[in-house]
């Protein structure tokens, strides 16, 4: 039987079996991420056998992984020869970098050609993708996705790749136009932002053709811009896009109707490429659970560790989750430079079921709504809340904020920020107070710059003499509420 | 592909032998790009016929072709540009600030690989070398190489680290990678001269220390782009390294590079027709049939499936520098850089 179509409980075995076969834990036991930890709990990789054995193994976090690499010798920390590094954008703190051994890409190759099948098919059809720079995973992931391709002469044509950088970049936009692409791939912010460009410049464009080249047919073209909106629906004939990076949820409407496609969703990280992907009933992406051990902890443990510290939350894992359950993201991968045995991710899944789906793929599906730790998300644009904090806190002159509230709705897909704050006692002058905090927040250069470049909606503050307690807490003073939650 | 023993055997191939392995690939290249409305175009004024290129001698009937011609094709009429379907787009830069667009399909992209093999031996890169290429971003080739150069299906001796870095963007997203590239230490850094040199700056104004101190490891420096004799001496005042100078624009991937002896670059003959157009002559000649220290514009023909190029004026000044075997042992003929495209 196809991997994809196994009964859930053997595919829960093979990705046990998987960790056994590969010596995973012997392996990074050897690393300085995990060893002296492991040693002080007490952990044998031998004598684990079963998920409950596994399970006394203590969660690895982002910050211990960002601080290894800039601690000691990082040959201590690897577990093989790296073919590549990769790294985050450093907007939650510093860039956290991830090795890459050459199994580890091949892995990513094999499952990229499984994913694939879960997408119409692409032979002969024309591409345009839009990927992050290098040192980001995204630029990995474009490239060898297009060698992959060559490799099992599956490519695409005429596929032209810009970097995110030149979203803007006119040259690099109209040539990728011009090859009259069916297919995009990018951050759903990125190609929402996009559509608005095509819209911004096509009257520009059709005039200049007419006066270049005074035809009838320029001239009905730039007559036809002056009443009608271009959309990129109108230049080319799109069929699917394949997005990620950010929740494709709040732009999947606005992708839809501005290119004419149908959009479908996938969901990688820096710490693991192969990717979890959305099949054509679009009820949640599908997670391969037979490389790797997904597990979740639940919000309620998630509420019992934010009260207290020194609790250790219980994760559950992904095969033996309830729909509906929402939690932290945490993952075991067998990886070949450096294994990640259970990684709290910091993002927030949902899971959507783990009954076969109507597709007939049989593993998992997920979404993944939001971050669950105190990073602050407004699609690609991320900051940590104790950034926001500390400018938010900052006195002024005419008085000083003791509490925040951060409220993220929308300005059409825009995530838009809506930041109320309550002053520690009386503000002298509240027009002022607000105009300085204003001031401060364009300091967030990562803010600015999602604002500059449209990404992100202009935020709003509000003073409030009494903030309630709504959100999700995630710092001493400060709370989040993200569209959509009532907490 | 490939392997690295019969690259080597290539690089040792007699001049003779080169001659006729160019032969017979140009036959089979010249009545492809003849079906190309591209050439086809180009070349119905003198009556270029499918018979008229059956060997090396008859190369020189067909007219020298420009970059603005060649580009222009590319980006007005890109499906009617490419001489077989296109898999992807890449983009080169032009002294216009244009991009000129060349067409590749898996077999000429997949083909780049067996020559990084070659540059690998030829600069003698070592197992385990950690390489920090310093690459221009997409719709640009170069961010893609490293990737190519790695993969285990296509280079199986390659056991190269690859740190990947841009300088666009560098600050916006926290990408300020130099940190992590002080702790690594790579031994080899891969990029055009114009990169390393802003890598440099960037490493002055960040770290106040020359590239040398945060590149103490790095012994190899593979430098493409602009022509390395220009900027040598700036880039050996801050960085502490061998610098190795290639030759690999986005329409011939081929990474002519020197060698050890530093004697001019060698240029892969089994990979195109190198001619020259001396200066103050308007026709060109064989390289092989230039005399040592001959100067003039570059002049390429080559085997691409999507967009072979057929004589097309490079616009870079060149200066032959030896047709005879070099003490490396490679028998391909040497050339040095002069100046830079002038258009």
């Amino acid at each position: 039987m196809d991997i994809l179509n196994r009964p859930l409980e053997e595919l829960a075995k093979l990705s046990m079996n998987r960790l056994m076969e590969l010596k995973t834990l012997e392996r990074a036991s050897k690393s300085l991420l995990y060893r002296d930890k492991w040693e002080a709990a007490g952990i044998q990789p031998e004598k684990i056998e079963t998920y409950d054995d596994f399970a006394e193994i203590p969660f690895v976090t982002s910050r211990e992984i960002l601080e290894i690499m800039f601690k000691g010798p990082i040959e201590e920390v690897l577990c093989s020869d790296v073919a590549h590094w990769f790294c985050t954008t450093g907007t939650t703190g510093n860039p956290k970098w991830i090795p890459y051994g050459r199994k580890d890409i091949e892995l990513f190759m094999e499952i990229r050609d499984r994913s694939a099948k879960l997408l119409p098919a692409i032979k002969g059809l024309r591409a345009f993708a839009i990927s992050g720079p290098p040192p980001f995973v995204e630029d990995g992931l474009a490239n060898l996705n297009m060698i992959r391709q060559m490799l099992t002469n599956t490519q695409l044509t005429d596929g032209v790749t810009v970097c995110l950088t030149e979203v803007e970049h006119k040259e690099a936009i109209d040539f990728a136009l011009d090859t009259k692409p069916n297919i995009i791939m990018s951050f759903p912010g990125f190609a929402a932002r996009f559509a608005e460009i095509v819209e911004e410049n096509a009257p520009v464009v059709t005039k200049k053709a007419f006066v270049e080249h005074k035809t009838l047919r320029n001239l009905l073209e730039y007559i036809v811009t002056r009443f009608k909106k271009i959309r990129p629906k109108d230049l080319s004939k799109f069929r699917w896009g394949l997005f990620g990076g950010e929740p494709l949820d709040p732009y999947r409407q606005v992708l839809a109707e501005r290119f004419g496609l149908e959009p479908y969703e996938m969901y990688l990280f820096t710490e693991f490429m192969p990717p979890a992907m959305e099949c054509c009933m679009h009820e949640g992406m599908h997670l391969w659970i037979d490389i790797c051990i997904p597990e979740i902890i639940p919000e309620e443990e998630l509420e019992k560790e934010a009260l207290d510290t020194s609790y250790k939350p219980k994760a559950i894992p992904l095969w033996d989750a309830e729909e509906c359950l929402r939690g932290e993201y945490v993952l075991t991968t067998s990886g070949q430079a450096l294994p990640l045995v259970r990684y709290r991710f910091g993002d927030l899944i949902e899971v959507v079921s783990t009954k076969p789906c109507r597709c007939g793929v049989t593993h998992p599906r997920i979404k993944v709504p939001r971050r669950s730790d105190s990073t602050i998300c407004l699609g690609a644009i991320r900051f940590p809340a104790t950034k926001l904090e500390e400018i938010l806190l900052q006195p002024t002159k005419y008085g000083a904020a003791g509490r925040w509230q951060l409220e993220i709705t929308r300005e059409g897909y825009r995530p838009k920020p809506i930041i109320r704050v309550e002053p520690t006692k009386e503000i002298t002058n509240k027009e002022l107070f607000l105009s300085e905090i204003s001031n401060r927040l364009k300091e967030l250069e990562i803010l600015e710059t999602g604002v500059e470049n449209k990404l992100v909606a202009e935020p709003d503050i509000i003073l409030e003499e009494r903030l309630p307690d709504k959100g999700r807490r995630v710092t001493k003073t400060g709370r989040i509420i993200y569209e959509g939650e009532n907490n | 592909m490939n392997s690295i023993n019969s690259e080597t055997k290539l690089e040792n191939m007699s001049l003779k032998d080169l001659a006729s392995l160019e032969e017979k690939k140009l036959r089979s290249t010249f009545l492809r790009a003849y079906k190309s409305p591209i050439y086809r175009n180009l070349w119905k004024p003198i009556s270029v016929n499918s018979d008229s290129v059956r060997n090396l001698a008859d190369l020189s009937s067909l007219p020298l072709i420009s970059r603005k011609e060649l580009f222009e094709a590319t980006r007005t009429k890109l499906r009617r540009a490419a001489c077989s379907s296109v898999s992807t787009w890449f983009a080169g830069s032009s002294k216009t600030n244009n991009y000129e667009w060349v067409p590749y399909n898996a077999k000429d992209f997949l083909g780049i690989a067996p020559m990084l093999m070659r540059m690998q031996h030829i600069t003698e890169l070592q197992d385990r070398d950690l390489v920090l290429a310093v690459v221009d971003l997409p719709p640009r080739i170069y961010s893609s190489i490293p990737y190519l150069w790695t993969h285990t299906k296509i280079s199986n001796d390659c056991k190269l680290e690859f740190i990947i870095g841009s300088l666009d963007w560098y600050d916006t997203l926290g990408m300020t990678w130099i940190d992590f590239i002080q702790r690594r230490q790579p031994t080899v850094l891969f990029s055009s001269a114009r990169n390393a040199l802003a890598l440099a700056n960037r490493i002055n104004k960040e770290l106040g220390v020359k590239a040398e101190e945060v590149l103490s490891k790095t012994r190899i420096g593979i430098f493409y782009g602009n022509p390395l004799e220009a900027v040598k001496t700036e880039l050996l005042n801050t960085y502490s390294l061998e610098p190795y100078e290639a030759y690999s624009p986005t329409e011939h991937m081929s990474y002519w590079v020197d060698c050890n002896h530093h004697q001019g670059m060698h240029v892969w003959m089994d990979t195109c027709i190198p001619e020259i157009v001396p200066t103050k002559s308007e026709e060109a000649i064989s390289i092989l049939e230039a005399a040592t220290g001959t100067t003039g514009e570059l002049v390429i023909s080559n085997f691409s499936e999507c967009l072979p190029l057929f004589r097309l004026k490079t616009g870079e000044k060149i200066q032959v520098e030896s047709l005879t075997y070099c003490d490396c042992g490679c028998t391909h003929p040497r050339i040095s850089r002069i100046s830079d495209r002038t258009i």
